[in-house]
């Protein structure tokens, strides 16, 4: 390859960037074959390596240059695209600036963070809280009913008991004026008023037996759960 | 060289290398002078030339030589400014790494 091949391929190359760049590397090419002398052509073609390299480095340099601009700052020089950092005190200054711009990060973060999940966070102490007034809730409900049902159930005991001693009655009075009518009959109402009578009975006696011993029963035991509740919390609370 | 040469000390010693001929220099010139100090490839100081005349850094201008055209560089007064700058930032850097290197010699 000599002069004239590598300058025309290189021209080629830099197509793609601005006219005025463009002829500001043919010229200094240029320039510089002319001032190696014919003699040294050759050399300078190595020395170069390829056109391709020469316009990759034009290009590179070109495309740097757009995006960070050089400044003669209060700082010092500044372009962004230096790989040695020459220290002087302003830029240290500057560096640990930065660094501590850097560390006030992650605290900002952490605040902006604790701010938005608050609502998760109250949410989640809210659904703690729910949880253990519903636990709370739940217990004194289970108690409630079993109380209720229990009264209800001997109440109902008492009202079938009542019922039924009524109802036995009617029928054993009912049965005898039918057996005056015709037998067979009156004596089976009889003594179904009787069995009747006698389930009544057996009711009634079942309520006081319930009311009597159930339920001291269930309130002695339903104190003693409470307590034991509290108690507990207390030591807890204590230690 | 086993130690970086990074585009801030390249156009340091490019502006040094210029400012050393008063009347201006060429660039094949530099080129020579750079290398003669720094191994860098011939190609690679023809951006920093480019890049320092648009900075303002730089100023060109051409002049005949030998019957035919020859470009100029020479220092622009922000050149000098930027120049004086790299000194004063240089001999604080090596002066601090030189007397890490020599083995804690703070009294000068």
């Amino acid at each position: 390859m000599n002069r004239v091949e590598f300058m025309q391929q290189l021209e080629c190359l830099l197509m793609d960037i601005p006219e005025n760049d463009r002829l500001d590397a043919i010229a200094y090419y240029n320039d510089y074959f002319d001032e190696a002398g014919a003699e040294s052509e050759a050399q300078v073609i190595r020395e170069l390596g390829s056109p391709e390299k020469v316009a990759a480095i034009i290009k590179e340099d070109l495309n740097s240059a757009g995006n960070v601009k050089a400044e003669y700052t209060e700082h010092g020089y500044e372009d962004g695209r230096d790989s040695i950092n020459i220290n002087t005190p302003i830029m240290q200054e500057t560096v640990s600036q930065e660094k501590k711009k850097k560390r006030d990060f992650p605290l900002a973060l952490i605040i902006i963070l604790v701010i938005f999940a608050s609502p998760i966070l109250v949410g989640i102490g809210g659904g703690a809280l729910g949880i253990i007034l519903g636990a709370l809730g739940a217990v004194f409900g289970i108690i409630v009913a079993v109380i209720v049902i229990v009264f209800s159930l001997a109440i109902a005991m008492l009202a079938c008991g009542i019922a039924c001693v009524v109802a036995g009655a009617v029928l054993i009075v009912v049965g005898l004026m039918r057996a005056v009518i015709s037998g067979v009959e009156g004596l089976v109402l009889v003594g179904v008023g009787g069995i009747t009578f006698a389930l009544g009975v057996l009711f009634t006696i079942l309520f006081v037996w319930c009311a009597f011993k159930w339920l001291p029963a269930l309130f002695r035991w339903t104190i003693d759960l409470i307590q034991r509740l509290f108690s507990r919390r207390e030591r807890r609370s204590k230690a | 060289m086993v130690f970086n040469t990074g585009a801030t000390l390249l156009d340091a010693i490019v502006l040094a290398v210029v400012s050393q001929e008063e009347q201006g220099t060429y660039g094949y010139k530099i080129t020579q002078d750079v290398r003669q100090v720094l191994d860098v490839s011939e190609s690679t100081l023809y951006p920093v030339l480019r890049r320092l005349q648009k900075d303002e850094c730089l100023e060109v201008h051409d002049m005949e030589f030998a019957g035919r055209n020859r470009r100029y560089y020479k220092l622009t007064e922000k050149g000098e400014a930027q120049l004086q700058l790299y000194r004063i930032e240089w001999k604080s850097y090596t002066s601090k790494i030189s007397r890490l290197f020599e083995g804690g010699k703070r009294d000068e």
